[in-house]
């Protein structure tokens, strides 16, 4: 037979209830704070993958951020950029216009000039355009050195860099909020040209048909002339009479020299006699070169205003906008890029946020069907502690 | 006639014994370590009468407590293993509590830290920006404060619960050698004094394991440790603390007819026990680890931020104090001759476990990694030095042979984490070198990279602050070869290097290197410059402060490039390392002190099945003694009777 002493008796019911108890604080906890996980070694694993999550969950949401500002800085770019297209449409207008010799007088391209020279102004604020910050947005990384600013001679000069901030949009992917004033309005490309300046005649007899040819077209017979300046004003009218086809174009450099120009290509020369053309046999190869956007509106205003080829700078003006139209295009593309890392982003931070609730979060329907049960054995255990203590052969006594 | 007589009287005493020792069995029946106790009743010796053996009554021989030694000793095994797991378990569970709590962990702060260096990248010349950066980085500090203080806090209350225990360890071994020589001289059975030694060994079961061995003249002798004897009879020794050479722990001293000896490591079992084994596995682990976290983002950013540029265009210095070495790290005694110093080496390397150093004699030493007992051996003459895991030690002096110090290289860290950086301005989130193409390259898809700082000792950065010394320029002198030029004196500085698209351009085949990197890519012409030059003015340039961001995610930690392994985790990947490490051990503790518990109430019941009080069962011997003890009476009544009839016939 097993003895049980009357102090285990007490003893068991007392502590059988402080279990009971203290099941059911934990349960209490869980519920108060619906989680399941109320200290790391209610589950470690569980407690350090919801480390793992938050700080993953706190990245993706740092990555929305930062794709926030790169989209409100790029958008800020892309309506500057809006803006100078439409100035150097308006500017290539007026150099078209200009163009067209005899149809305006002095006075009207004077005008026409002068409003490029303005535009010219608008450009210049616009390339130095800051943003809510206060930092110049085509300034490279010397986001506080405004970036462009004119010299007397009529020249610009660029203070920024070839820096490109990129901001972080995912965890190995980055993207830049801007570009520089160098690859936008500095390193532009220039149209082909080819220029090439003759001497003064010094022979003034006729020239034969086929004497002179230009990119293998004659330019026909030319009668003798007095002296070197009427030689030169025959030579650029016969050349100009063919420059249609042969897409050259004579001006007068001095009054008894010629320049040859050719904004399509190169300049083939084939003259019998260099001394009743000026000009020698050869060929002159086009070139292309960088200028800045300024200094070719600048150019194409003073030609217009000298009545000069401005053929050479609206070619310029064209690469220009293209140039222009590039960037802006990649700045599409980069906001493009972002919305599309953005819904990524979202995707991961809602699966990361189910994830995170299906480890930490508590399943109430469990817990509050535990917490009753946990209720009826605490009670079981005090009516079985009253019932127990009320026996006693004392009683019969 | 008389005999009659007698038997009654002998029963009636012998159950009037009865009677009395069931009333105290019923007194004590809530008693603390009280053992119910019995009255063990004989027959007295038989007269000879011829050939018959006339009875003479009954009488007590002697009064028992019931008593079950092994039972005992079970039980004062299962206290020694529930109170060491109840200890360990309590102490836990409060450190658990704190690392993994929002409110008071390091992994929400450091999320904050790392997100507000994203927000200066995003924006590096808000000064705005910067400062949350700079209040981030402190609130990750006060962090690692708040946690560090906890530790030596709970460190503390160790300290002085070890010294409250020795003492009362010492006080009870006082008390068991006055009751062993009450024991000894009182003869037959002191029940209660028994019951009373044996609750003073229980409740020092509580507080340690001991083993018992009972003497014959009834003392019983307590050791302790591996061996210690605590009680040998009227003899006692005892224990107390003593502050270890760190400063920091309590050693345990036995104290034994005053020799002192440390026996901390030998100590098992109990509150002691739990308090010990909480101290050496989860105490010092989880504040090594901690320490180790610390020293990784102080390392990493440190490092990083160093490459760097800030607002006003200085190079970047620290963004947190370097790890001191000389608190807390190298723990010598006081005694020590030679001398150990300590230098980090490369914290990637570094483990979160300590380590001994013993000088063997000659010119060997020992060291000896405590996690796992991995040796690494140095022969060689002092001073000398020897690199492991991601320190140096500077050995020299001379020590004695068999000299032990103990380096904790990731220990203090937390508690010496500081921000160095005061001004927001001096966040270095610029990279400092730019490069850039000139502006009449005429290969068009010739391109530079941007370039990334390797080493910002090169003379390179040093020589002349805000500049680089030299600025270079590298000219293509064909498609496929290119010139290294000073930028300012035009001076060639190496000529004719074959030329690789996207290939790293330093060092170069006539080993220029100038502490930075870049590529060039494309197809650049005869002629074509690239340029790299300080990045002056370069202020919105956020290069380094996404490379800082980039520390985040990478593996920094726990490497061990002896070995050819890379570095394993992140620094939030180490501290979560830690807040599993504590919450299993707790998790574990939890469920070792239930079976434990659940073994202890088993044994409890067991013991108390053989020496506990039931009051029914009292009750029922109340009754039977009480009605023995009437018939006893009812004989003595009818001697009396007997004796009267006697009388009667003789008047006639």
């Amino acid at each position: 037979m097993y003895r049980i002493s009357t102090r285990t008796m007490t003893d068991q019911s007392i502590s059988s209830m402080l279990e009971q108890q203290a099941k059911m604080a934990k349960t209490q906890l869980q519920l108060s704070t619906g989680k399941r996980i109320v200290t790391p070694s209610d589950d470690p694993t569980g407690a350090v993958r919801v480390v793992d999550l938050k700080s993953a969950i706190g990245r993706v949401e740092q990555y929305q951020l930062n794709a926030d500002r790169a989209t409100n800085r790029l958008e800020q770019e892309e309506s500057v950029l809006f803006s100078v297209t439409n100035l150097l449409q308006r500017a290539r207008v007026l150099g078209v216009q200009g163009n067209n010799t005899g149809v305006y007088s002095a006075e009207e391209t004077k005008a026409m000039a002068d409003e490029i020279r303005l535009l010219v102004d608008e450009l210049e604020g616009l390339a130095n355009t800051r943003d809510s910050n206060g930092d110049y947005i085509f300034s490279g990384y010397k986001s506080g050195t405004k970036p462009f600013t004119r010299t007397a001679s009529d020249t610009y000069t660029y203070s920024g860099d070839q820096g490109q901030r990129q901001l972080q949009i995912s965890a190995d992917r980055t993207i830049a909020d801007g570009d520089n004033g160098f690859d936008l309005f500095v390193n532009v490309d220039t149209g082909s040209w080819a220029s090439v300046t003759g001497v003064a005649a010094s022979s003034f007899a006729a020239i034969a048909d086929g004497d002179l040819t230009i990119n293998g077209i004659s330019v026909g017979g030319i009668p003798a002339a007095a002296d070197a300046t009427e030689r030169a004003s025959q030579i650029v009218d016969a050349i100009n009479a063919i420059s249609d086809s042969t897409n050259v174009s004579a001006e007068l450099a001095t009054g008894s020299t010629v320049t040859l120009s050719s904004s399509d290509g190169d300049i083939d020369i084939a003259a019998a006699s260099t001394a009743a053309t000026g000009l020698t046999t050869g060929t002159t190869a086009a070139t292309t070169g960088t200028r800045n956007i300024f200094e070719t509106l600048l150019q194409l205003a003073s030609t217009l205003e000298s009545n000069g080829q401005v053929d050479r700078y609206l070619n310029d003006l064209t690469e220009a906008m293209d140039n222009v139209s590039e960037v802006h295009s990649l700045v599409g593309a980069r906001l493009n890029a972002i919305d599309e890392q953005n819904e990524v982003n979202a995707d991961i931070q809602l699966v990361l946020e189910e994830h995170l609730s299906d480890v930490e979060d508590l399943d109430y329907t469990e817990a509050i069907s535990r917490f009753n049960q946990q209720t009826v054995a605490l009670q079981a255990a005090q009516q079985a502690y009253v019932q127990v203590k009320s026996l006693s052969l004392f009683n019969y006594l | 006639m008389s005999e009659i007589l007698n038997i009654g009287v002998s029963a009636l005493l012998a159950y009037q014994r009865s009677l009395a020792t069931t009333g105290h069995n019923i007194s004590n029946a809530n008693t603390e370590g009280y053992n119910r106790q019995r009255v063990d009743l004989a027959t007295r010796v038989p007269q000879q009468l011829g050939d018959s053996w006339v009875g003479t009554g009954v009488q007590v021989t002697q009064i028992t407590r019931q008593y079950d030694e092994f039972l005992a000793s079970s039980v004062r095994s299962s206290l020694s293993a529930t109170n060491e797991m109840e200890t360990y378990y309590s102490n836990a569970s409060r450190l658990d509590g704190l690392l993994a709590d929002s409110d008071t962990g390091l992994d929400p702060a450091m999320q904050d830290f790392f997100s507000a260096i994203s927000e200066v990248a995003d924006d590096p010349t808000s000064i705005a920006a910067r400062q949350v950066l700079l209040l981030e980085a402190q609130s990750m500090i006060d962090r690692f404060y708040d946690l560090n203080n906890e530790i030596n806090e709970s460190r503390r209350q160790l300290n002085n619960e070890l010294t409250s225990i020795t003492s009362e360890i010492s006080s009870i071994a006082s008390n068991l050698a006055d009751l062993n020589g009450q024991i000894i001289t009182a003869s037959g059975n002191p029940n209660d004094l028994l019951d009373e030694r044996d609750l003073l060994i229980n409740r020092l079961s509580e507080l340690v394991s001991v083993s018992t061995v009972e003497q014959r003249d009834g003392a019983v002798n307590v050791f302790v440790g591996n061996g210690q004897s605590l009680v040998t009879g009227v003899r006692y020794s005892s224990l107390s603390t003593a502050v270890n050479a760190d400063g920091n722990n309590m050693d345990i001293v036995y104290t034994n007819q005053g020799a002192s000896q440390v026996v901390t490591d030998f100590i098992t079992g109990g509150e002691v026990g739990g308090l010990l084994n909480f101290r050496s596995e989860i105490l010092d682990t989880s504040q090594n680890m901690l320490g180790l976290v610390a020293l990784g983002i102080t390392d990493e950013l440190n490092t990083q931020h160093q490459r760097g540029m800030d607002l006003d265009g200085n190079l970047g210095g620290l963004m947190f104090s370097a790890p001191q070495t000389s608190q807390g790290v190298v723990i010598q005694s006081s005694a020590a001759t030679g001398t150990v110093g300590f230098a980090y080496d490369d914290i990637t390397d570094l483990t979160s476990s300590d380590y001994s150093l013993i000088y063997n004699g000659g010119t060997s030493y020992t060291l000896t990694r405590l996690s796992d007992d991995t040796t690494f051996a140095l022969d060689t003459a002092v001073p000398a030095s020897l690199t492991n895991d991601g320190f140096t030690l500077n050995l020299a002096g001379a020590p004695a042979i068999g000299e032990t110090s103990y380096i904790r290289p990731t220990r203090a860290a937390a508690g010496y984490l500081s921000l160095n950086l005061t001004d927001p301005r001096e966040v270095a989130a610029a990279a400092p070198i730019v490069t850039a193409a000139a502006s009449g390259n005429t290969g068009t898809t010739g391109a530079i990279s941007a370039g990334e700082v390797t080493d910002i000792t090169n003379a390179s950065f040093t020589t002349t602050a805000g500049a680089l010394t030299p600025p270079i320029t590298i000219r293509f002198t064909s498609a496929t070869t290119y010139d290294i030029i000073n930028t300012t004196t035009s001076a060639t500085l190496e000529a004719g290097i074959a030329y690789t698209p996207g290939a790293d351009v330093f060092p170069t085949p006539g080993a220029l290197d100038y502490g930075y990197q870049l590529q060039i890519t494309g197809a650049p012409a005869t002629g074509d410059e690239f340029t790299v030059g300080y990045n002056t003015d370069g202020i919105g340039d956020n290069r380094n402060a996404l490379a800082m961001g980039q520390i985040q995610t990478a593996n920094v930690l726990l490497g061990d490039s002896t070995n050819g392994l890379a570095a394993t985790t992140t620094i939030q990947g180490t501290y979560a390392q830690l807040i599993a490490d504590v919450g299993t051990k707790t998790n574990v503790a939890e469920s070792n002190y239930n079976s434990q518990k659940a073994m202890l109430d088993f044994n409890e019941t067991q013991f108390s099945s053989v020496s506990g009080v039931n009051l029914d069962e009292e009750a029922a011997n109340l009754v039977r003694f009480q009605q023995a003890y009437q018939a006893a009476a009812q004989v003595i009544s009818v001697s009396n009777t007997l004796f009267d009839s006697l009388l009667g016939a003789v008047r006639r």
